[in-house]
This record gives C-alpha cells, structure tokens and sequence, in this order.
C-alpha cells in the first residue's frame, strides 16, 4: 500500500494535466495573453480590487471557480467509473481515512490552479483588510476540495450510486426520437458541462464586453475579432472530445444506413446550436455595435472555424498536441482574414475545405 | 448474397487481406482464425465500419457504390460493444428504429424475448457487460437485413440468453437472413446449424463444409 500514493498521482494528477493541457493554454491565454508582460501585475492587480470591491465580481469568480470545481470532480468521477481504471478500486483496501486523505491530496492538486490565483487575492484582500473576503475564499476551497473528496470517497466504497443524472438528460431521456446530433450534445452537456459553459460565457463575455465599445465614430472590429477568436478555438477540445467518443463508443453509426450528405448534416445542427449564444450575442448588438457585413462575416467565420476543425479530425487520428497545432495554424489564417478584411470569404473556403476534409476523410477509416 | 471482388486490406505494408473473387451463399456462417488473422477487421470491413480496397456487394449493393443500400442490408454487433454512459438502452433502440425504419414492435419482442424490460430505460452507465451485450444483439437484430454480422456474440452471455440467441438466429434464417460470425467458444451444430466454417488463410477466406 505504501505505493499508493505515486500510483494515484500517475493515474490521476499527471493524466488530468495532460489531457487538459488544450484547456490550460486557452486560460492562460486568455488571463495572461492579452496584456503586455510589463503590464501584468497592474492589470491583475486592477482586477483583483474589481473582485474585492464588488460584490457581485466575487460571486461571479466563486462561481468559476465552482465549475473548475465541478470539471475536475467529472474527471476524476469518469475515470473511477471507467473499466481502465478499475485498479484504483484496490483503494478502499488502505482504509477508510487514509484512503479519504489522499483523495483529499488529489482533489487539492487539480485544484492548484485556483488556490494559487486564490492566495494571491487573499493576500491582496489581507492588506486591504477585506476580511470577510479572505474568511470567505478559505471557507470556499475548503469546502469545495472536501465536498469534492468525499464524492470521490463515496464513488469508491459504494460504486454506482452517485446520482449524476442532470435535468437536460433525464428531459431527453423522455423523448421518443432522438437524432445523432443529440447524442454528441448530451455527451457535451453530461460530461463536459463546466468547460461548455466556460467556453460559451467566455465567448459571448468576450463579443458583448468588446463590441458594446464601439461606436461609429471610433469603430474597429479586428481587436474584438482577435480575442473573440481564441474563445472560438477553445472549442477545438469538446470537438476534440467529441470525436474520441464518436470513435470509442459510437462506432455503430458506421453501420447504419445513412448518406454522407446525412451524416454532415449531423453535424452542421450540432455546430449551429452550439455556436447559437454567439449568433444571439452578435445580433443583438447589430447594427448599434457591429455592422451587418461584419456581423455576418463573425458568425460565418465562427461557424466554419467549428465545422473545419471537426472535418480535419477524420482526415487524421490526431493527438490532443496536434489539435493544439492545428488551432494555432487557422488563428493564424483568421488573423489573416480579419486584416484584409475578407472573414466573409474565408468562411466561405473554410466550409468547403470542411466539405471536402469531410466527404473525403470520413470513408477512409482505417482500423 | 455477399461477393468480395480485388478485395484487399493492409495495415501499413502489413497486407491482412488479399481476395481476388469469392462468394458467399446464403446461409450461417462460421468465421475461424487464429488470434491476430483478421476475424474482426474482416467483420468491421463486411458491417461498413472500415476501409478497404475492391468492393463488396451484397444481395447485388455495391459497399463503394451504393453505401446506403448495402448497410440497409446489414447489421453488426460488436464483441465488445462500448456505448455512452449517459445514453439509456431505450435511447439507441428508438435511433435504430428510426435509422432502420422497423417497427416499434420489433424493439418491444426483442426487449422481451432478452429479458431487458427492467432496465432498458436506465442509463447504460449502469449496466454489467452482459447487459450491454444482450443490448447490441438487440440492435443488430432490428430491422429486415439479410446478413447479420455478430462478432464473438457469445462472449459475456449467460447459458438461458445464449438459447436465446440460438432460437433468434433459427427464426432469422427461416426469413433468408444469413448470419457471418466469430466464436472462440465452441458451438454445438446440433443447437445452432451451421452452413459452413470460414477459414482464414494466407490473406485469404476458404470455406469448409462443417
């Protein structure tokens, strides 16, 4: 048993990071990216106050904060859960408190993310002398990692019987016909959730927060289009997710007799729900914020981001690494197309190089 | 009823496969090969599940020309069938009967005949490997294909569904539907008539009468 702990930190700490590393870079990005290195201690220090002095930034941060929370305790609950894992199991066998503490040591390593961000503003609020804040984030994270612990806890001494049906589910389960499309949403809804709903407040925080600033008199739109992009390629890890599930456990739709064209069209109603809070987010602030030709231009180059990044993972059985790439590679080429202008023609080849990637790619599998 | 015409599949220079003309009748089929010979990918390619190189026809559809129609004609189930948790048994039945175009009623005898009414609507998440086998049986049987592809369909089933499975296998084929299979476990021709063994060998299939 003394091997445990080395065991538990391979199995769970070390692959947690690695798989999510797509996740981590967009974050980072996003917090550390998009002001200049001499500015960073100003501009966190700026937010940090923002955070402090408003009530409702604090709740707005404890609730991100809540669903990083919520995606790690997914994870390790999958894993648990999953036959490949099985062997963790033999846990329960080092008793019940040691087996407690070191799911506790787990659950505090995946969160190091946020403790670390968190200890910065506690010692901010310290010195502010914010104590009902610092009280407040201790009690947090404390709660949190033990809550997090214990359902851990519960999972391995009593397999099975952790109730995570949530209400979307159990509404669909209801339902008579259920489309293929809809498998893939619910699969984004079950098991991806915290990470769906980041990607989603983020992008539409993003493009409302960035275009609410423009007026015609002072009207640029390739700033707002650049950061709107990075949220856009945080997609890339639930297409990314999706395909491997596709591949895993829904081979049978190979089978099935259904065109190509059918098939695409799964995947076009996905993409389009998906990408929905987005189009909404846009057409409200049209024509006031952006106008008709640029809004146009966001949402068809958004859609077809999705829809190619999706076609290129049958062309290929890539790595989570190679996705990274592939990311960078077409922000690249937004950028391109947001310069010269041309997001309307660059969507449209992009649709048709997902066509084709698709048409071309989805035939050719090979074991 | 299946024609196999410049078939060939590789895995890398690996050739697996090399099949200039064969032809199978209707009829039961047994699929035999040591382990690593290409039982699976065989099946995989047969159900449209992987690539290949030639065609395949069956009942006269075309796999290259004609996809849609060849896998109307049919059906798979998997050795080791792996569905998302979150989806409930009841979930994949209404999507195969409708991608199928069967008749509810055919879902609801098959629920019956393989014991699966008290389950069938919970969370596949939940269920023990038997249970999701009896499930994926369940779905290649939907529908009218006139081949049916079970890869080790004995595997993880206990002796009342494995009568079971015998006595389904004997209904299909008084309606003409053939069935291609694998098995490492041994088969008695006397509870399930086999029409003949195929062996795999030397990149190609030979058939054995039993």
């Amino acid at each position: 048993m003394k091997h445990l702990r080395p065991i538990l930190w391979k199995a769970l700490v070390r692959q947690y990071y690695l798989q999510n590393a797509g996740f981590f870079l967009f974050f980072f990005l996003f917090f550390f990216g998009i002001v200049a290195p001499s500015q960073q201690p100003a501009y966190h220090y700026a937010l940090i106050l923002g955070i402090l002095n408003t009530p409702a930034l604090l709740a707005l941060t404890l609730f991100c904060w809540l669903l990083y929370a919520m995606k790690c305790s997914r994870w390790i609950i999958g894993l648990l859960q999953s036959p490949d894992h099985a062997f963790l199991h033999v846990l329960p066998h080092a008793g019940k408190i040691r087996a407690f503490r070191l799911l506790l040591e787990i659950q505090a390593a995946l969160f190091l993310p946020v403790m670390l961000y968190a200890m910065v503003v506690v010692v901010i609020a310290y010195i502010q002398a914010a104590r009902i804040t610092v009280l407040l984030i201790f009690c947090f994270i404390i709660c949190v990692c033990l809550i997090s612990a214990i359902l851990y806890w519960y999972e391995l001494f009593y397999p099975g019987r952790l109730i995570r049906l949530p209400v979307l589910y159990r509404t669909a389960a209801k339902r008579r016909y259920t489309p293929y499309w809809s498998f893939l949403l619910r699969g984004w809804a079950t098991q991806h959730k915290a990470l769906l709903a980041g990607i989603k407040l983020l992008g539409c925080g993003i493009l409302y927060l960035l275009l609410k600033i423009q007026t015609p008199d002072d009207y640029d739109i390739r700033m707002p289009f650049l950061v709107f992009s990075v949220a856009l390629l945080g997609h890339g890890a639930l297409i990314y997710q999706t395909r491997r599930m596709e591949e895993e456990k829904l081979l049978f739709y190979r089978s099935l007799p259904v065109s190509l064209f059918k098939r695409l069209l799964q995947y076009m109603t996905l993409y389009l729900l998906v990408f929905l809070p987005e189009i909404i987010t846009v057409g409200w602030l049209m024509p006031d914020h952006i106008r008709i030709k640029d809004a146009l231009g966001f949402v068809l180059a958004g859609y077809s981001t999705l829809l190619l990044l999706n076609s290129c993972l049958f062309i290929a059985r890539l790595q989570r690494s190679d996705m990274i790439k592939l990311s960078i590679g077409i922000f690249g080429i937004l950028y391109f197309g947001v310069l010269s202008d041309g997001l309307i023609l660059l969507s449209g080849l992009f649709l048709l190089t997902a066509g084709s990637l698709f048409f071309g790619g989805y035939c050719r599998k090979e074991g | 009823m299946l024609e196999f015409t410049q078939f060939e599949k590789s895995y890398g220079s690996r050739r697996i496969f090399s099949i200039a003309s064969c032809r199978l009748g209707q009829g039961v089929y047994w699929l035999q090969g040591p382990n690593g010979a290409g039982k699976t990918t065989l099946l995989r390619i047969v159900a449209g599940i992987i690539s290949f190189r030639g065609d395949i026809l069956l009942d006269g559809h075309s796999l290259r020309r004609d996809p849609v129609a060849y896998r109307r004609s049919v059906s798979w189930a998997d050795a080791e069938p792996r569905y998302p948790p979150f989806l409930t048994g009841s979930d994949l039945l209404s999507f195969y009967l409708s991608v199928r175009k069967a008749g509810s009623s055919q879902a609801e005898d098959l629920v019956s005949a393989l014991s699966m009414k008290t389950y069938i609507s919970t969370r596949i998440g939940s269920w023990s490997d038997g249970m999701i086998k009896k499930l994926s049986l369940a779905l290649a049987f939907l529908g009218a294909p006139s081949l049916i592809v079970l890869d080790e369909p004995l595997v993880t089933l206990d002796a009342t569904s494995v009568q079971l499975l015998y006595e389904m296998i004997h209904l299909r084929r008084q309606k003409n539907c053939s069935f291609l299979f694998t098995s490492h476990q041994d088969i008695e021709t006397s509870s399930l008539p086999i029409d003949k063994k195929i062996l795999i060998r030397d990149q190609t299939i030979e058939t054995l009468a039993i």
